[in-house]
């Protein structure tokens, strides 16, 4: 995997304050979601998906931001969603309050809160035009974006009929 | 993509890390435990004044010696015995047994009338003590009144609040949740004490047939939700045969003799 598979990264001073705007929006975006979806995590999930699907046709910058801030909120999501039917089992159907289930809560607390913190610096940086690359999902999103797709920078030279 | 694999490795080890080590280092401090033994004690004492004010307790030495050919029996079957058991019997037509606090049991004659043998009672007894066991009657105090006030309540010794606490008490309005954890335990203690737990279930489904609507007096059954439901329960879990060991007591007799006190 060489470098020359991928579009060259953008720098602060070649972005308009447009992108650098609709970056930082897709992790401030993430957070409404995620408040709003709190009783079914599983909503926010819709939401961040349709805010990537808006942003696709942008560039390249807001796209890779708008993935990272989607695929990173993956996992949370998951375990908030478990979290809720797990409680709900045990207030409604009286199953046990368990070690395991409070240690899960401890886990899906923390997972929150990383989440938020590296959410917050990710739009920080993406206001200034940086790139900022979250543990695996960074990597994950910018070989998803980056990577120059089939045709990608192929020049078209317009040829005459055949006679 | 070895990157993307080693970091996703990363990530879920340590989520797992901090989810084994939350559940291994959370040590769950129930309420009822905030209530240590000497407070319970101290409750004991008022209960007891006002429960032995509201009914003449039968304490004979023929009661004495039955009730610990009993407990001495369900004892064998219990892995912990956190308190030092007294069962006393009052003298009431109420079908009722219920557990104070301190380890201390209440079985109303009307109670004893219903029953045919020793291991019947034995069967009820379970139950009451695996309730005393789990410390129940403090849970459900703390879920009624609040911890706090509990605790005051101890301190203070109110006459009036006790009455109401003697009140619920007696009458052991525990949670279905709780009611089914009592009758899982009681199923181990008869079953290693060599009592059928079947006994259980047949003291409750006699009762139901003598009584087809609970008239008022069946407390020990009516305070008892879903009774159908229990019986289900006690005789889906009760697991393989039990070769019972009968209790050495003349039922009858002591039936007889605790009926000369019957009002």
């Amino acid at each position: 995997m060489t470098e020359e598979n991928f579009n060259p990264i953008p720098q602060p001073e070649e972005l308009d304050i447009r992108e650098k705007e609709d970056a930082m929006g897709a992790y401030l975006m993430m957070f409404a979601a995620l408040g709003a979806g709190l009783p079914l995590p599983i909503l926010n999930l819709v939401a961040a998906i349709i805010y990537y699907y808006i942003n696709k046709g942008k560039s390249l910058f807001v796209r890779f931001h708008s993935l990272q801030s989607l695929l990173s909120q993956l996992p949370t999501s998951i375990l908030n969603a478990v979290a809720v039917f797990w409680g709900a089992r045990i207030i409604f159907l009286n199953y046990a309050f368990t070690d395991v289930f409070k240690g899960y809560l401890w886990l899906v607390g923390i997972a929150n809160l990383i989440y938020i913190i590296f959410s917050i610096i990710g739009a920080v940086k993406a206001r200034k035009g940086e790139m900022y690359y979250f543990l695996f999902f960074g990597r994950v999103s910018y070989q998803s974006v980056f990577r120059k797709k089939a045709g990608d920078g192929r020049t078209v030279i317009n040829q005459p009929p055949k006679m | 993509m070895k990157r993307n694999l080693r970091d996703l490795g990363i990530i879920v080890i340590v989520a797992l890390v901090i989810w084994a080590g939350f559940t291994y280092f959370s040590t769950t401090t129930e309420q009822q435990d905030l209530i240590s033994l000497k407070q319970e004690a101290e409750i004991a004492d008022y209960f007891n004044e006002q429960i032995f004010r509201e009914f003449d307790s039968i304490d004979t030495e023929l009661t004495d010696s039955v009730m610990h050919v009993i407990l001495n029996r369900l004892a064998k079957g219990m892995d912990t015995v956190s308190y030092e058991y007294d069962i006393y019997v009052l003298r009431s037509d109420q079908v009722n047994a219920f557990t104070a606090f301190n380890g201390q049991l209440f079985v109303f004659t009307g109670l004893i009338e219903q029953t045919e043998s020793a291991e019947e009672l034995a069967a009820v007894l379970a139950h009451e003590l695996a309730h005393a066991e789990n410390r129940h009657v403090i849970k459900n105090l703390v879920k009624e009144i609040g911890l706090n006030s509990l605790i005051l309540i101890i301190s203070g010794g109110d006459p009036v609040v006790m009455q109401e606490i003697t009140k619920l008490v007696v009458s052991s309005g525990f949670s279905r949740k709780l009611e089914r954890e009592a009758d899982e335990y009681a199923i181990k203690y008869l079953r290693d004490a060599n009592i059928n737990p079947n006994r259980l279930t047949q003291f409750f489904l006699k009762l139901k047939q003598k009584n087809k609507s609970l008239p008022s007096g069946f407390e020990w059954i009516s305070s008892h939700p879903a009774l159908k439901e229990r019986i289900e329960f006690v005789s889906e879990n009760i697991g393989d045969s039990v070769e019972e060991r009968a209790i050495e007591l003349d039922w009858s007799s002591f039936k007889k003799s605790l009926g000369q006190y019957s009002m």
